[in-house]
């Protein structure tokens, strides 16, 4: 039996045992990791995987079982687990579930890929990434280096009991590299493009020489030796000019999960936590200054958040979340979208064949704004340009946050007057996107990979994407953490 | 559950298959069985079964290692083949140390409990029931998870090395929350059902839920603390993070490093991975089959021993100590059975003997900010208390920490009489409560910013 036919016969198997609704994906999946470190091999893993997901609906309440096994006997055993686990506990549900209205679709879609990772020879990319470690350790006082790839190629196909039936194919890869230099009491790390094994995107090969890691491998280990002597990032009140990947997290943790509907809802307050987003704020609320606009956005071509259609089977949506300041909409599944008599607006995933879809990001944009990053830097007192995040962290209701990066450049008088190490910044989310008076314009704007991001019970992980330039906020405490 | 006969027939299966000068075999996986409720409701009901085999093979120095969650017939032989894909086409692994000799490897008895896995997705609906009645007829608002699920590890390698564990585990996660921010939190994490006494937790987390109501605010600052347990696993689990891997520690990237034998924490302090031990049950050998046994990291405040893989061992002209991670392990070896040891104070005489305190339930979303000073950033959640002359006065709002825990470990003044384990990102661990003073909060959060 073809994957299709595996799927529909879960769906049919569903509908006879009673199931009001049910959906299947099956999904094939490669993922080739390379890292080199100090010189060495530290690592190359490929891995295949296969599996079913069956979802179903059974007296109003949710079953889902996930089967590595592709046999019909297995997919009939996993639908079986999914009524059971639905019936048992669907006396303890609050009322029935039901599902925003989706015409049924069937289609096929793929993301752009020029060149197939997995056909690119192996010892190329490991004269890649030596050839690029090997200008890291070329830098006197380097300790430390590595420089790692990262391929996925999934095919699923989706088909639910409307009668939808859609087919996706998505390749991603990211590169990335980082310097390490280490003294007795401190370490100091400079990573590129972005810090947690760099950018991602979804596309093939092709994106690898559009990262210029080899370009900027030099620079970047000059940095990590600089910061182990460099001044301690200043303490007190000031002006920060954020970009790349540490804006783009900021983006992610204090807009992106807030907007997720479920947490509003409570569906993640045991784990992830709810929202300060709560209903009483939709169309109603000051999130940010006026200059911020920010947006869901499936559709760009490209980006690692980018899908055709969500596990669901709902489009791939292009939806305000904030506009001119005002926060305005939400991240939506046909489920928690009908709580609330509107449509769900895509956002429905799940990590591979084995878990059960929630409501998650997919590409949330900081829309550019008019600036060049020179003026921005021009017209700054006292501040510091902060970039390329080192830690994160933020309360449940996503409200009080703190972040410390690799690295930063003071700003005195409009002028750049040196890096400093250590830089952290702390805030309140609404407070600190009110703040913000400058965003830079279409010419600095990238969107960030982010490939590593964790919710749900039980836990999966999801690639998501931010599109960003840089942006500036004021009066924003930083050095904290290492204030006396 | 993969039994240990058919465990053995796949691995040597696989290692008769490949061609390489040397070949380990390794199975991973189980079943979990997930009753998820929210807003008084159960919500998502989750079956999962995921097995997966990871081979790593040497032609001489050129290593490859390949994954794959089907291993059937042709599909095993598939695994085998892209790992030696890998390795022929990979650059010598000039750190590469050969397999393991052969010797026993342990196995741990009662650790899979039939009754734990068999405990059905209806006898949970059962056991939830009362609870979120009780809920709702309190205004309370409760989510969590009950969880059962089986798990298995077997390793095997070309020199005919084996090693096989099953075990079980079951876990009950719970927060209850009341009108006006009020919110409170339990955990409980088993190899076995029976010891998860839900119904006690789920009471004494609504009892702090109601007590949590209409927060206030208090000046950022150094307090004394009373951690609960469920505080106490964040700070724990980044000491052993930032401290006790020995690829880290000797690459300088440690707090620890060049300073074992070196006093650092307060002596009642004594931290040990032992897979043996009750709370934190799981294989007594690693990814390549190394037998485990009981490692003092911390002893009587004094840094004893770090984590050791047979890569980091070779580099650091040590034994390995059995802590090897999933290969290819890019980070090195870590400690994955921890416990910190009780000492001899109850938390509610830690909580009486405190004048002036705060009193934490949990942590949330902790990070390092400097690894070499040990420093980390978290927030309070699901219950913050002022304490006052000996008492639980009144509910603070979170609060934002930024702490070293070297100095935080030092700063101990008491330690729970009892530990309790939980699930941690690099296994397992057991913690008691402490009491610590001059803990730095360095802001408070906004409940309700409008
Ligand atoms: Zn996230």
């Amino acid at each position: 039996m073809n994957e299709k036919d595996l799927a529909q016969l879960a769906i049919d198997t569903a509908l006879q045992m009673g199931a009001s609704y049910a959906d299947a994906r099956v999904i094939r999946l490669r993922r080739e990791s390379i890292e080199v470190r100090n010189g060495n091999v530290n690592g190359i893993k490929q891995h295949l995987e296969m599996g079913i997901g069956v979802r179903v609906l059974y007296n109003g309440a949710w079953g889902f079982a996930g089967n590595p096994d592709l046999k019909k006997s297995k997919v009939e055993i996993a639908v079986q687990r999914a009524i059971s686990l639905a019936r048992d506990s669907a006396h303890l549900y609050h009322k029935p579930v039901v599902l925003a209205a989706r015409k049924p679709i069937i289609t096929t879609w793929k993301s752009p890929c020029l060149i197939d990772p997995f056909t690119v020879p192996l010892e190329r990319k490991l004269d890649e990434l030596f050839e690029i470690e090997a200008i890291l350790r070329s830098v006197k006082g380097v300790a430390l280096t590595d420089a790692n790839f990262d391929f996925w190629k999934e095919w699923q196909i989706f088909i639910n009991s409307e009668g939808s039936q859609i087919e996706q194919e998505m390749v991603q890869s990211g590169a990335g590299m980082s310097a390490t230099a280490v003294s007795e009491t401190d370490v100091q790390t400079r990573s590129f493009p972005a810090p947690f094994r760099g950018q991602f995107k979804s596309a093939g090969y092709e994106l690898i020489p559009t990262l210029k890691l080899r370009e900027s491998a030099n620079t970047i280990a000059e940095e990590a030796v600089q910061l182990l002597t460099a001044p301690v990032c200043p303490s007190g009140e000031k002006t920060i000019i954020l970009g790349g990947s540490q804006l783009a997290l900021q983006v992610h943790e204090s807009c992106g999960h807030p907007a997720e509907f479920d947490r509003v809802l409570g569906h993640e307050a045991d784990f992830a936590g709810t929202s300060f987003l709560t209903q009483d704020k939709l169309r109603n609320f000051q999130y940010g200054s006026e200059i911020v606009n920010l947006v869901a956005d499936a559709t760009i071509p490209g980006a690692l958040g980018s899908f055709g259609y969500d596990d669901e089977g709902t489009p791939a949506q292009k939806a305000d979340i904030v506009r001119n300041g005002k926060f305005v909409g939400y991240l939506t599944s046909r489920e928690t979208a009908e709580s609330w008599e509107m449509e769900s607006n895509g956002a429905m995933r799940a990590e591979g064949w084995n878990h059960t879809p929630i409501v998650r990001m997919s590409n949330i944009n900081l829309l550019p704004g008019d600036h060049d990053l020179e003026d921005m830097i021009g017209t700054t007192k006292d501040g510091i340009l902060i970039k390329d995040n080192r830690s994160w962290s933020i309360d449940d209701k996503r409200l009080n946050f703190q972040f410390g990066a690799e690295i930063g450049w003071e700003i005195k008088d409009g002028k750049i007057a040196g890096i400093v190490k250590n830089p952290t910044y702390a805030g309140i989310t609404p407070q600190f996107w009110r703040s913000c008076d400058a965003i830079a314009n279409e010419k600095y704007y990238d969107v960030w990979g982010t490939p590593n991001c964790g919710k749900g019970q039980p836990m999966q992980v999801a690639r998501v994407g931010h599109g960003v330039s840089y942006a500036r906020f004021n009066n924003v405490k930083v050095g904290v953490g290492y204030a006396e | 559950m993969l039994s240990k006969k058919k465990a053995r027939e796949i691995l040597e299966e696989a290692i008769r298959t490949s061609p390489a000068d040397e070949t380990e075999v390794i199975i991973n996986g189980g079943k979990t069985f997930s009753t998820r409720f929210t807003n008084n409701y159960i919500s998502q009901n989750g079956a999962q079964k995921e097995y997966d085999v990871t081979v790593r093979v040497a032609f001489g120095q050129q290593v490859g290692v390949a994954s794959c969650n089907i291993f059937d017939g042709d599909n095993l032989k598939q695994v085998v083949e892209n790992a030696c894909t890998a390795a022929r086409h990979s650059k010598p692994d000039l750190e590469w140390t050969p397999v393991l000799e052969a010797r026993d490897v342990p196995e741990l008895d009662e650790a899979y409990l039939k009754d734990t896995i068999d405990y059905t997705p209806e006898e949970k609906a059962e056991r939830l029931e009362p609870i979120l009645k009780r809920s709702i007829a309190r205004d309370l608002t409760s989510a969590g998870m009950l969880v059962n699920g089986d798990h298995m590890l077997t390793v095997m390698n070309s020199k005919g090395l084996f090693g096989y564990q099953a075990w079980t585990s079951a876990s009950f996660t719970y927060t209850a929350m009341a009108a006006h921010q009020g919110s409170a939190w339990a955990e409980y994490h088993s190899h076995d059902m029976a010891d998860l006494e839900i119904e006690s937790l789920a009471e004494q987390a609504m009892e702090r839920a109601l007590m949590a109501q209409n927060p206030v605010a208090i000046k950022p600052g150094a307090y004394t603390v009373v951690l609960a347990p469920t505080a106490v696993i964040e700070l724990v689990e980044y000491l052993n993070y930032l401290g006790f891997g020995g690829q880290g520690y000797h690459e300088s990237t440690t707090f620890t490093a060049g300073k074992i034998g070196e006093q650092l924490f307060h002596p009642g302090i004594n931290l040990i991975d032992d897979p043996s031990r009750r709370e934190v049950l799981g294989p007594s050998f690693d990814y390549e089959g190394h037998p485990k046994q009981r490692l003092a990291l911390i002893e009587n405040g004094v840094v004893r021993n770090v984590a050791y893989d047979r890569r980091t061992a070779q580099k650091a002209g040590v034994k390995s100590t059995g802590h090897a991670l999933m290969p290819p392990a890019t980070s090195g070896p870590f400690p994955t059975n921890i416990i910190l040891e009780a000492g001899t104070d109850r938390i509610e005489e830690m909580i009486a003997g405190t004048e002036r305190g705060i009193y934490v339930t949990r942590f949330w979303y902790s990070n390092v900010v400097d690894p070499k000073q040990a420093t980390i950033t978290g927030m309070t959640r699901d219950g913050t208390f002022l304490i006052e002359d000996g008492k639980l006065s009144k509910p603070l709002r979170n609060m934002r920490y930024n702490e070293s825990l070297v100095r935080a470990f030092s700063n101990v003044e008491a330690i729970g009489d009892r530990t309790y384990g939980f699930n941690g990102y690099f296994g397992k661990l057991a913690v008691p409560a402490l009491k610590i003073k001059d803990f730095i909060f360095s802001s408070v959060s906004e409940e309700s910013p409008s």
